[in-house]
Order: structure tokens, then sequence, then C-alpha cells
């Protein structure tokens, strides 16, 4: 079962998108609310997850800043940019991050953007 | 110059705006002359040849020392003349601003006696100054808030309509082991059209600053390559129904000139004939023609769909949509007034006919001219 790793500041939206990434068979390994818990949960990982979905707007560090120091922990970690701040798109994908989805998106459509990245891992 | 000369010139001196001074380089600026136009001011020249008041006790209190500072600071400069800005008191306490401009007089030993200037009354252009200064500061918090409120509306709705979007797919995956129900199966499909409506809004919203735009250029684009590219993302991207888009041009290099919102105008023109269609198939024929007209060239593009079409009252204001307009416009899709600005900006028209003439209801047609490059 392939492992994921959501960081959602929401809790209505990080509850929502635990229960369909269930729903679907992915198996999340931990949720974190803000930048700086996302980079300390992914450090004390075990067992690295195989896909990372990341908000931007998060307390204590921005997405951008988080997926950039939890690439340079680990430089083959997979991170899915899902935010609603289309303008840092372009950052994200330079920044490391293997695709970039707008809100509102809908799952099938995450879903088919995991597949293809964990497709090509 | 002559005595007559010199009282001719004090006269003129007298009758301007510019007072005239010549102060002792001495502890609180000691004035040994100022011309009768000191009066302006409310003071009697006498007051400060006298001594009775020096010139550094009319300098307002909060600008006497960078006054000093700016002076001191000048004059080791080396410089031999110099300007400074500064309020003083009237003789009944008012405060004045005043534009000094003075020029430092040395002996033979190169040493500093005195300093001569001449002094104009500023007031006005001061608070000119400030009543700009605060007008731009009014318009700069009126643009923050503004894009405040865009910022609030962009990504906060965006995220409200993720959550009612997930709520809606997560519903949807547990009733597919149960009994479907029609009734709910319609209550969802109402909010899933809701939520596209809402995107478009917020999508559009964000487009209007990027039309607004006006330092945007124009570069030479092939229209067809255009159509077919906005076309083949239109059909994978609108998974709600089934769409068949047609291509029938004369000619596979046709340029205008446009920049990159031409996808927006395209995208548009597509979405339009999907919304308004209760087919099972949405069919979109796109035909290319091309006109000449007074020795011009035109291209004109006809997106001819079956949808439900639009009643003639609709068309005159289906492209109206704006701040300005009046109330009858409102309720309208934002989209295609916003299609209509871009392509204003293009020199291109659009004009919407039925498809059969007969009756609104089997279709509709948009029919957009660009002249040709």
């Amino acid at each position: 079962m392939r492992k994921v790793f959501v960081v959602e500041d929401d809790d209505l939206a990080r509850e929502l998108y635990c229960q369909l990434l269930d729903l679907l068979g992915y198996n999340v390994i931990g949720c974190a609310a803000n930048g700086e818990e996302a980079i300390s949960m992914f450090r004390n990982f075990p067992v690295k997850p195989d896909l990372i979905l990341m908000d931007y707007r998060l307390p204590l560090k921005n997405g951008l800043d988080a997926m950039k120091e939890i690439l340079h922990q680990d430089g083959t970690s997979k991170v899915i940019f899902a935010s609603a701040d289309n303008n840092i798109k372009q950052e994200a994908l330079k920044a490391g991050a293997m695709c970039f989805i707008e809100k509102p998106f809908n799952f099938k459509k995450l879903q088919e953007e995991m597949n293809r990245i964990l497709a090509n891992k | 110059m002559s005595v007559d000369s010199n009282k001719e010139l004090v006269k003129i001196i007298n009758k301007s705006p510019v007072i005239v001074f010549l102060w002792k380089n001495s502890e609180g600026w000691p004035v040994e002359f100022v011309s009768d136009n000191i009066c302006e001011f409310g003071y009697e020249p006498n007051e400060f040849i006298s001594g009775k008041i020096l010139y550094a006790d009319i300098v307002h209190p909060d600008d006497i020392e960078r006054v000093r500072n700016e002076t001191k600071s000048l004059v080791h400069s080396g410089i031999s003349e110099f300007n400074l800005e500064y309020r003083i008191f009237t003789k009944n306490k008012n405060i004045c601003w005043i534009d000094d401009r003075t020029l430092i007089r040395r002996n033979e030993k190169g040493r500093i006696t005195h300093y001569q200037g001449i002094v104009l009354d500023i007031t006005k252009r001061k608070e000119l100054e400030q009543k700009i200064g605060e007008s731009e500061q009014k318009y700069r918090k009126a643009y923050e808030k503004e894009n405040f409120y865009k910022d609030l509306f962009t990504h906060d709705m965006r995220n409200i309509l993720q959550g009612i979007l997930n709520t809606l797919e997560l519903y949807q995956l547990r009733e597919e082991t149960k009994e479907k129900n029609t009734f709910f199966k319609d209550l969802i499909n109402d909010m899933h059209l809701q939520i596209s409506r809402g995107t478009r809004l917020i999508k559009n919203v964000r487009k209007i600053s990027e039309i607004e735009d006006t330092n945007k250029k124009l570069t030479k684009v092939n229209l067809i390559s255009k159509i077919k590219d906005a076309s083949r993302d239109f059909k994978e991207s609108a998974n709600i129904k089934n769409v068949n888009v047609t291509l029938n041009s004369f000619n596979e290099e046709l340029y205008i000139l446009a920049d990159d919102l031409i996808d927006f105008v395209i995208n548009n023109i597509l979405l339009n004939a999907v919304i308004h269609n209760d087919n099972e198939l949405v069919e979109i024929h796109v035909e290319i023609s091309q006109y000449q007209e007074n020795s011009r060239h035109y291209i004109k593009i006809e997106f001819i769909d079956n949808g439900k079409g639009i009643p003639d009252y609709k068309k005159e204001i289906i492209f109206n949509r704006d701040f300005s307009k009046e109330k009858s416009t409102i309720g309208m899709g934002l989209g295609l007034s916003l299609v209509k600005k871009v392509l204003d900006g293009y020199k291109a028209s659009i004009i919407i006919e039925d498809k059969d003439p007969s009756d609104y209801s089997r279709g509709s047609k948009f029919i957009i001219t660009f002249p040709r490059v």
C-alpha cells in the first residue's frame, strides 16, 4: 500500500484528504498542520512516505520552504503541491515539486497525478 | 551701483515675495540686515536689527536642530551656498514653511563672517505636497485593501470549494456500495455545477487584473494551432460531458496579433457551449474563413454549438457586464464580458447569431472577426 504524508493546516480539509485517500487505497502515515511540524515529522518517519501532499499557506513555515527542507533531507521525496495560490506554481515546480494542483481539485485528478508520479518512481 | 539704483533695487525686493537677510555668523544668527517685506510675517525689520529677536528665535523648535546640523555639515563640506526648507513662526505665532537659499560670506582669511540669503514663503506648496502625500497614501491603502479582498476571495473561496468537493466525493465513494437514490444523485450533480460556477467566477476575477494590464504586448500568434491546442485541452478537461470539437479551416497557418489571453478567449467560448447544453454529446464546430474589406484582410471564426441557444435579449447584454454598466447585466456570467474586453484589445469583434435563424433554441453561433496579420 502506497504511503502518503498529508501537510494541510485546515482541519476539515486534512480530515477529508485522509478519509478519501484511505478509501482510495492509500496508507496515510501522518498528517502535519504546519510547515515546522511537517519537517519534524518527516525527519522522524522510520519509513519515508512515497508521496507528500503539500499545501502552501501554512503556519510557522510555508509549504514551499517546508518542501525545500524536506527535499534537503531526502532528495528522492515526491511532493505534490495542492494549493489555492496558483501564483506560486512555477516557484514550487522549480523548487522540486513533482506537480502542482490548483484548488479546488477533484480526487480523481489527484489520483491520476499520484499514479503518474508513482509509476515513474 | 548708484544711490538711485540701490533704492530701486530695495523697492523691487520689498514688493517681491522674497525676503532678503544678512545673518552674522554667531550663536542664534543675529540679523544685520533684513528687507522691509519681513512685515509679511508680521515683524518689523528693527526688531531683528536691534537684536531684540534673533533669527533662531523664530525657527520652529522641531526644526531648529536640523537647521543647525545641516548648516554645520554643509559649511564643513566646503560649498559656498546651500538651500534649506524649514518652518518659522510669524509674529502671530502662525507657522510658515520657508525656502531658505543662503550664500556663505567669508573674509580674506576664509573665515565665515556672514550668511546672506533669501527666504521664500512656500507654505502653500508644502500644504499641497502634504495633501498629495495624504491622497497617495489613501489610494495606496485602497489598492492594498483591494488586493487583500481579492486574495481573500480567491484563496479562501477556493478552499471552501475544495471542502465541498471533497465532501461530495467522499459521499459518492461511500454511496457506490449502497442503493442509488436519484434525488441525492441530482443533488450532488447540482452541487458539482455550483462548484464549477464558483471556480469559474474566481478564475474570472483573477483574469480582470490581467486583462486590465495595458502594458501587455501583442505578438504574432498562429490562430489555428491555438484553436487546436485549446480544443484538445478542453476535451481532456471537460470530464462532465462528452464533447466533440471539429474544425474546418482553409489554411493551417493564420496569424493574428494577440497575447496569452487568446487561450482564455477560446476556452470561454468552448466552455459556454458545454455549460448551456443538455445534450448527451456536446457538438462544437469551428468554421474558419477569411474575407477582405476596404483592402484589409480579416479572419472569421464561427463557433457553432448544439446547445440551448441564447434569446435575443440576452445576446445584447451578454458581453456587457461591467462595474459601470446598468443593473440589467447583473446575473449574467462574467466570462463572456471578459472575452469581449480581451478581443477589444486585439481590435477584434464578437457577435452571437442563432445556428438556426428561425429558432434560437437549436444552438448558437459565436462569430469572432480578427484583423489578419
